[in-house]
């Protein structure tokens, strides 16, 4: 097949400043409309309705600290009750484990940490009493505060090594 | 002073690199541009969680975005919205996708994700408030959205 030659004197020259002109234009709008999202990572929780909490004696004394030993403990068919008390500006008053006081004031990462070493401790250990973890939260308690403490019980395991999946909250009546 | 040129010695800058890189740059920020997040207020300052994980869909494609004020006011595209009738409308939708069989049941999980974007400052019981209506509704999945560090735009 034979190729045409193109002649010198026939070459088309394409005009393209107009195009450039309108590259520009969009570069413009793109570069002005662009702003980077922050990253943003999520709690995933799975929340069927609200259940009754279960075996509250027991609750309140294994929180306590009282039922070492105790053989009437059925391990696994509790609920641990963690309470958090709110000041009137948001902030954590005090946290109560079951029914003993863990923390006092505005919650930092070693009172965080302190909460999931004693969550460590009831939870994981493979004679534990309880299975399932319920917030009692003052109504006025900031959200970020109620998500931190939330976050430490959503990464606790029972003593079989699987995530605890019983994690569930319920609002304090308003004083 | 003449500022006249001759056809002869003018001067045609070659434009075609100049194109190509300025082509280059519109598809990268055509690329880079991200519609979802017309979605998302951001006004709103997220909590501040270390541990939060980057975004999972855990096999659930459909999600519903609120985003929660300090007042704890829903937020759709910026205005304020009931909570009680957007939420009745989204259940509506998403149980239209469950198959036939179990679009009647009246206690069965929808399959979508609920993405909460609450404003760190809201409280407890504007944020419970909303768990409860979604389970009302059938939502049970449900995503709590967090920065893992202090928002540089803020």
């Amino acid at each position: 097949m034979r190729r045409r030659r193109k002649s010198g004197s026939d070459e088309v020259e394409l005009n393209l400043a107009a195009m450039l002109d309108m590259a520009f234009q969009l570069l413009t709008f793109f570069i002005l409309t662009f702003r980077p999202s922050p990253i943003e990572g999520q709690i995933a929780l799975n929340l069927p309705p609200p259940i009754a909490v279960t075996n509250m004696q027991q609750v309140r004394a294994a929180a306590a600290g009282t039922t070492g030993g105790n053989a009437s403990v059925v391990p696994g068919t509790g609920t641990l009750v963690l309470t958090l008390h709110a000041k009137p500006d948001g902030s954590l008053k005090d946290l109560v484990f079951g029914a003993r006081p863990l923390l006092r004031g505005s919650i930092d990462k070693g009172g965080l940490a302190l909460l999931n070493t004693e969550l460590e401790n009831l939870l994981a250990t493979p004679a534990g009493a309880f299975d399932a973890v319920q917030l009692h939260v003052d109504p006025a308690l900031d959200y970020e505060t109620f998500l931190s403490v939330m976050v430490v019980c959503s990464k606790q395991k029972t003593p079989d090594g699987k995530p605890l999946e019983k994690l569930s909250f319920v609002e304090l009546k308003s004083k | 002073m003449s500022g006249s040129v001759s056809s002869e010695n003018r001067a045609e800058p070659n434009l075609t690199p100049m194109l190509d890189m300025v082509f280059q740059l519109i598809t990268f920020f055509m690329l880079v541009i991200n519609f979802k997040s017309a979605s998302l207020d951001l006004s709103l300052k997220l909590p501040i969680i270390g541990s939060a994980q980057p975004v999972d869909t855990q096999g659930v494609e459909d999600m519903l975005v609120l985003n929660i004020n300090s007042q704890g006011q829903l937020l759709v595209y910026g205005t304020v919205t009931p909570l009680e009738t957007f939420l009745a409308r989204e259940a509506r939708a998403s149980r239209m996708k469950l198959p036939p069989a179990d679009q009647k049941k009246p206690d069965v999980e929808l399959p979508t994700n609920v993405i909460i974007r609450a404003d760190k400052g809201v409280s407890f019981k504007e944020i419970n408030r909303v768990f409860t209506e979604c389970q009302a509704r059938g939502f049970r999945k449900f995503s709590l959205k967090a920065f893992n560090m202090e928002d540089p735009n803020a």
